[in-house]
């Protein structure tokens, strides 16, 4: 997988030095999922007391090969990113998550989300982009 | 004649702070914050909730701590460049302190948790969390930020290593909720950070 970010501390995403710190200062908004193309999209944006001053983000993910989803992903509101990592694809026990030292390119990112839903990935490329508006792929 | 007369004013107002500073410590009024007289005010956290990096009063948007102690039994009050050291104090780990009336007091007592938390994030290269990590355990601090688990900022999460995970050093996050992060949790932060900073 060919990333242009880089996770930091389990909140944090850093793409060319700057850190976005999707637990603290952003609410999680939906995915959009583009089954046809292999795309997937995670959009975030700025919460309105803490991420002032951000933009929307979305997290692009495009050739996916990987994609789970937590069985009652949906069915619940999700407010927001509990934590970040990496998963080795044939390791099941998300009770802990590889961070971006421990990671190879072929281990799955996993987002757990505020609840303990997740979303489980592997693509291609991935990357962060920064919008002013959310746009849908 | 004039000489000694100044020489006993200056001696009784001496005796007078004295005699203030002396009786805080056996009055036991633990927790207080009062005004006494009408130069100073004095405080005294008998329950070690707090420590003395804990206690910053802005004055003049300056923020200092004023006052000293050496961990035992010496305390001292500097306040407008005066000194005053006492032999001994009640409580092992409470502290007073004491300020000189005519500047701009807009605070006189121990900041809050989160006021404490986000004064933080400067020393943390303005990041809002904070990764401990020992042999045992990861405690994760936010220092600011969303309310997570109906938990407000700042809050804590410990989670304790996971030694059957192949890949070490691996810590166990699912399981362990948010909590509110406590007094020792900033102050163990405001350490760590002190050090990074001195490294």
């Amino acid at each position: 997988m060919k990333k242009g970010f880089e996770i930091g501390q389990s909140n944090e995403i850093i793409k060319a030095g700057k850190i976005y710190d999707l637990h603290n200062l952003y609410d999680f908004i939906g995915v959009v999922l583009k089954a046809k193309d292999r795309r997937l999209q995670i959009l975030f944006e700025p919460n309105p007391e803490y991420g002032k001053g951000q933009l929307p983000i979305s997290l692009s993910f495009e050739e996916i090969d990987y994609l789970e989803f937590s069985p009652n992903f949906g069915t619940r509101v999700i407010s927001g990113l509990d934590e970040m990592g990496y998963k080795n694809p044939e390791d099941r026990d998300d009770e802990w998550l590889m961070d971006e030292q421990q990671a190879t390119c072929n281990d799955h990112l996993f987002f757990r989300m505020d609840g303990g839903d997740f979303i489980r990935v592997h693509c291609q490329n991935a990357d962060l982009v920064e919008a002013a508006k959310l746009t849908s792929i | 004649m004039g000489l000694c007369f100044y020489w006993l004013i200056d001696m009784l107002n001496i005796r007078f702070f004295l005699f203030l500073v002396l009786s805080l410590f056996t009055s036991q009024s633990y927790g207080a914050i009062w005004h006494s007289g009408t130069e100073q005010f004095y405080g005294y956290d008998a329950v070690a909730q707090h420590d003395k990096a804990d206690v910053t009063v802005e004055i003049n948007d300056l923020s200092i701590v004023n006052h000293q102690y050496d961990g035992s039994s010496n305390l001292s009050l500097c306040c407008s460049k005066r000194l005053v050291r006492t032999n001994r104090q009640n409580a092992s780990e409470g502290y007073f302190f004491a300020l000189v009336s005519g500047f701009n007091v807009t605070k006189g007592a121990p900041k809050s948790l989160k006021d404490q938390a986000a004064d933080l994030i400067p020393q943390n290269a303005n990041k809002n969390r904070v990764t401990l990590r020992s042999p045992s355990q990861k405690m994760e601090v936010d220092l600011a930020g969303r309310t997570h688990g109906d938990v407000p900022t700042p809050h804590t999460k410990v989670s304790p290593r996971n030694l059957k995970a192949p890949n070490q050093p691996a810590y166990n996050t699912k399981n362990s909720p948010v909590r509110p992060a406590t007094q020792q949790d900033i102050r163990t932060v405001r350490r760590y950070l002190e050090r990074q900073g001195q490294q």
